[in-house]
């Protein structure tokens, strides 16, 4: 199997593609290895969209005050830079690889057009990747502000909010255990 | 909620708007209404679910937990997108709760008849990518600019204030 095959069924969203797909969006990919080399540079263009395969990158943030903090550390299978691929702004923080490490490129603007003109079965997986990316992030961040909002004191009693059962999948599935829940979801009854 | 009001409430739906009529109404059949009411639970954060939700008729908040507390972080409206994360990440559970503000209907798309419709090439499947990379897209913007304003009015020291203007809340 390709090697960037291999570093991309890591990357999550693309656990259940196909991997003749994953095999064309693999090609779009060029393989490089840095040395404690920055990748992002925070307020600079965003021009390349990277997978971490191998080694670590932390990622760093300035406050107003000039103040820089680490506010994550990625593994591999990490996608970065991907906020590039959708808003054409400068980059939002600041990224370096800690030591050797192996990352997986792609030019925003290909990355762009990509999305635009691919077959679907390039588009579809690499769309799902940029939703996981962004899901996670925005999860990350919705924790923060509601860790402050809580904190402040406007929290409500979360055992209050729900008042009915819920309306669709309470059944827990472990981890990544593909098993579909809309088997049980879309057979169950309403509640009330 | 019967098929034909599903039908006309979907066909209505930016999400599938831009598909011909054919590729809208095969789209259609995919989903299923779950009618609901006010304070009843949509999704439950921490639950492993694999269904995309859309708002068609009501409306719903979105609450994140820390502990026993719970916060709205957005309000719903129709047309609105909801449970995107859990639904293409099976490594993802449910992070929030969704419910139900107002009664409504919700129409919800199974993993399992999206990828019947990925297999089938259903011309549906991209706008439906689409539209969920551009919410999650406008979202974490929206949500990263609040996080660094809330960020330093903790550091003015009124965040109270600041989280109420941002927010909206009122009383």
């Amino acid at each position: 199997m390709d090697y960037r095959v291999q570093v991309l069924r890591d990357v999550p969203g693309l656990s259940e593609v196909p991997e003749p797909d994953l095999a064309r969006l693999a090609l779009e990919f060029e393989l490089i290895d840095v040395l404690d080399a920055t990748l992002c540079a925070e307020g600079e263009p965003s021009e390349m969209l990277y997978v971490l395969a191998e080694g670590q990158c932390e990622v760093l943030k300035t406050t107003p005050n000039g103040r820089r903090f680490r506010v994550a550390v990625l593994t591999p299978g990490c996608l970065f830079g991907h906020l590039g691929v959708l808003h054409t702004g400068p980059r939002t923080a600041t990224v370096i690889a800690r030591g050797p490490a192996r990352v997986l490129r792609m030019p925003t603007t290909w990355a762009r057009q990509l999305l635009r003109n691919g077959p679907l079965q390039v588009t579809s997986p690499f769309r799902r990747a940029l939703i996981v990316a962004l899901g996670r992030q925005l999860a990350s961040a919705t924790s923060t502000t509601t860790k402050l909002a809580i904190d402040a004191g406007l929290g409500v009693a979360a055992s209050a909010a729900p008042a009915h059962a819920p309306l669709t999948d309470s059944a827990t599935v472990q981890g990544g255990a593909a098993a579909d829940r809309e088997g049980d979801l879309l057979r169950a009854q309403p509640t009330w | 909620m019967e098929q034909s009001q599903l039908s006309a409430h979907l066909a209505a739906a930016p999400l599938l708007s831009t598909l011909s009529p054919d590729a809208r109404a095969s789209a259609i059949q995919r989903f299923v209404a779950r009618p609901f009411v006010k304070g009843q639970s949509l999704l439950r954060a921490g639950d492993q679910g694999r269904a995309l939700g859309l708002l068609l008729t009501g409306s719903a908040l979105i609450q994140a937990r820390r502990d026993d507390r719970a916060f709205t972080v957005e309000v719903l409206e129709p047309g609105q997108l909801f449970g995107e994360l859990a639904f293409f990440d099976p490594a993802s559970a449910r992070t929030a709760d969704v419910i139900g503000s107002a009664d409504g209907v919700a129409a919800m798309l199974s993993y399992s008849a999206y990828e019947a419709m990925l297999a089938e090439g259903d011309p549906a499947v991209e706008q439906i990518e689409k539209a969920v990379l551009e919410l999650v897209g406008n979202r974490i913007q929206a949500t990263s600019a609040r996080m660094a304003e809330l960020l330093q009015a903790n550091q003015r020291g009124d965040l109270f204030s600041t989280i109420r203007r941002l927010f909206g809340l009122r009383g």
